[in-house]
């Protein structure tokens, strides 16, 4: 008899635990709430959400195996299409959805006024999208980006093997031993859009490649919603260097690309900054692409051992969305929020966080780099660094395009063995493909 | 010689866009007094028509014949709803209702198209032409061609057709056109549909030159006011010759100056116009400067 009641009571208890689940009434399931700031409408909407998925996948994923110490992640979503709206929607976050911790943004401008509002308010900012140095310079204490910075770390506290100017790395290691020349001897013409993106830079690959002795034969910008670049491809042509470097949004990128076939020039070898896109590929078709090389934040394809996890993110992004990525946005963010919980295990104390704790377990986080989905490592530079709250682990990858896909091929340990090897230097003319 | 051949052939092509772009506008200008700023957002519309019937399987060029039936109709609803009711208001409130369709179109586009871009592709028009060792892009050359032959037509239509007559009636003197019996009201829809499908047709000629996306709209709209003022306001020839000088400019300044500095010198020629001539090269002179004023 009292077996029975024993048994009895055990399967009442178990009962009424699991019939718990979801209510706040029964102590055992907790859940924390985090609030997301990014542009869902307006003209970053595009990559906005792109971002926000990346960050809902592995929530989805931390949720799914049990949540971080027992404790379920809730995202309070905000729509900020500009700074201004990211700064009431951060209030809000905070004083009525009362998160203490806010993820985000894909867009500088959006970040930089969310994140102010967050430090007055002893809140944490995460932010996994926008690279404005500025951001992490302001000497505040509970802002993090696992995100690379725009103009790279120049002295990390460890050496890292990242380059300041990928692109120029790019035109040393690949295209000058491709085309068998030394980097003394290759011709560079270096164009780019006008605006502080395109001429920031331009200028550090512009000293990069003149520090190593290269010749920089044109250096021009152009206006990105130029609607003719004819007159700047004639000048190429009749320099015809060994790198045509650009700086581009896509749009110049494909008009120059088009308007040399129209003028039928082809480059020798072709680095752009950023176009590792569906979108220009499909602007300038698969036969033109193939063979341009181009700088990217990481994505498909890259090498698997060095991106742990990296071919299940596609996967699973397919199955819950239904298409593939549109852009590498989500991939640094799904990473961005994987560090984010190696972090709350270490500071998540009865579903809530203090901010000091959580930064305190943030500068100690230390993940290598080859061991997240998208090869970075998690390091953020210590307080004290006039960058400090930045991950110094984080990197761009020079991607080349093939059969319409594109391929890593720099830094080697993420290279796609072989692919390299199977393109052609200099590129065969545009004419005869 | 040959660098200077070729740079003149390309000026004279992206010059023939720009004046694609801006006949429409200067039509409805020059009848109605009207500033479309809609002009820009409604060319994307006209790029965003052309691909979607190719991918449908309609070809960019054989979509024309489809956008100016559908332009004009679209046209003559535009003028009933947003036009119409300020067409006798002041210039003021015209420039806003036209700025407010602008809006209007370009975040409906971003609900519906997102901000991709789009690529249009034709399946026979593409790559360049050459000749004597000149290389002619062939999107440009046919919008060159198109533009000739539209310019030509809608010319001849307002000297020699009853309808275009009364148009230009009614541009020269509304009133006194009404009281010779003309229905203003027709006329202005006419004219207004005829801009619109104007734009229809100058979208299909775009779409295979450049990336379909929500902002286009800006990208041409700024230029076509430049091109069209320069031409002065409601002149067709205007519009051609205008869009050909700053094709021109574009390209020697790019070429012998630097890509960048291009859009300081033609705003510098287009300031230096409003100067000297505020009519424009073609204008007819004092008092139609007024963009809009009555």
């Amino acid at each position: 008899m009292p077996v029975r009641l024993n048994i009895l009571l055990i399967l009442l208890i178990s009962l009424i635990s699991f019939s718990g689940r979801g209510s706040d009434s029964y102590g055992e399931e907790k859940t924390l709430k985090i609030g997301a700031v990014y542009p869902l409408t307006g003209s970053m909407a595009k990559m906005g959400n792109e971002e926000l998925r990346g960050t809902e996948l592995a929530i989805k994923e931390i949720n799914d195996a049990g949540g971080i110490n027992g404790c379920r992640i809730v995202l309070a979503k905000a729509d900020a299409p500009d700074p201004n709206t990211a700064v009431s929607e951060a209030e809000r976050l905070i004083n009525l959805e009362k998160v203490p911790l806010i993820v985000g943004s894909y867009s500088s401008g959006v970040a930089f006024a969310a994140s102010a509002v967050a430090e007055r308010n002893r809140v944490v900012y995460w932010e996994m999208g926008g690279v404005v140095d500025d951001l992490v310079k302001r000497g505040f204490k509970y802002t993090f980006r696992t995100v690379n910075n725009q103009s790279g770390i120049a002295n990390p506290p460890e050496p890292t093997g990242i380059p300041l100017s990928l692109q120029s790395e790019a035109i040393k290691e690949v295209i000058a031993k491709r085309l068998g020349k030394d980097i003394k001897d290759i011709t560079v013409a270096l164009i780019h859009e006008n605006s502080s993106y395109g001429t920031g830079s331009a200028a550090v690959v512009n000293s990069t490649l003149k520090s190593w002795g290269a010749k920089v034969v044109l250096k021009e910008s152009y206006d990105a919603k130029t609607n003719d670049l004819s007159s700047l491809v004639l000048k190429i042509k009749k320099l015809d260097p060994d790198v045509l470097c650009g700086t581009t949004y896509i749009n110049d990128a494909i008009l120059f690309l088009k308007q040399c076939q129209e003028m039928n020039y082809t480059p020798k070898s072709i680095v752009f900054n950023g176009n590792a896109t569906k979108e220009f590929v499909d602007g300038i078709g698969p036969k033109i692409a193939e063979g341009l090389l181009t700088t990217e934040n990481p994505q498909r394809i890259m090498n698997d051992a060095g991106t742990p996890g990296q071919k299940e993110f596609y996967e699973n992004y397919k199955k819950v969305y239904g298409t593939d990525p549109s852009s590498p946005h989500s991939l640094r963010s799904y990473v961005g929020t994987k560090a984010l919980a190696e972090v709350l295990k270490n500071c998540i104390k009865n579903g809530t966080i203090n901010p000091d704790d959580f930064a305190k377990a943030a500068y100690s986080l230390d993940i290598p780099i080859g061991k997240t989905a998208s090869g970075w490592g998690i390091k953020f530079l210590p307080p004290g660094n006039p960058m400090a709250g930045q991950n110094y682990r984080s990197f761009g990858v020079l991607y080349v395009f093939k059969d319409g896909k594109s391929y890593a091929v720099y830094p080697s340990q993420f290279a796609v063995p072989g692919i390299l090897d199977s393109i052609k230097f200099p590129l065969p003319s545009f004419k005869s493909r | 010689m040959e660098i200077l051949g070729q740079v003149f052939i390309n000026g004279i092509l992206i010059g023939g866009v720009f004046a694609l772009i801006s006949i429409g506008l200067t039509l409805i200008f020059g009848v109605m007094r009207v500033i479309n700023f809609a002009h820009g957002d409604l060319l994307m519309t006209a790029m965003y028509t052309t691909y979607f019937l190719s991918l449908a399987g309609v070809d960019p060029y054989i979509s024309i014949l489809i956008a100016i039936p559908v332009y004009y109709v679209a046209g003559i609803l535009l003028y009933k709803i947003f036009i119409r009711p300020v067409i006798r208001s002041s210039a003021l409130t015209q420039i806003l209702t036209t700025l407010g369709l602008a809006i209007l179109l370009q975040n409906l586009a971003l609900i519906f198209f997102k901000g991709d871009m789009r690529t249009t592709n034709s399946s026979f028009i593409s790559g360049s032409t050459e000749l004597y060792g000149f290389y002619l892009s062939n999107t440009r050359l046919v919008a060159f061609i198109v533009t000739i032959i539209v310019t030509s037509a809608v010319f001849l239509f307002l000297k020699r057709t009853w309808t275009g007559k009364a148009i230009r009636a009614t541009t020269m003197d509304r009133d006194a056109a009404t009281l010779m019996g003309i229905d203003f009201n027709r006329v202005y829809i006419t004219a207004f549909a005829i801009g619109i499908s104007l734009i229809g047709i100058a979208g299909a000629l775009l779409a295979p030159m450049f990336q379909t996306f929500p902002t286009v709209g800006s990208q041409f709209g700024n230029l076509a006011f430049i091109v069209v003022v320069l031409g002065g306001l409601g002149d067709l020839k205007g519009a051609v010759l205008g869009g050909l000088i700053i094709g021109l400019v574009d390209a020697f300044s790019g070429y012998y100056l630097t890509t960048g500095l291009k859009e300081v010198v033609y705003f510098g020629i287009f300031i230096l116009v409003l100067l000297v001539r505020p009519s424009g090269i073609f204008g007819l002179g004092r008092g139609w400067e007024g963009v809009g004023m009555k």
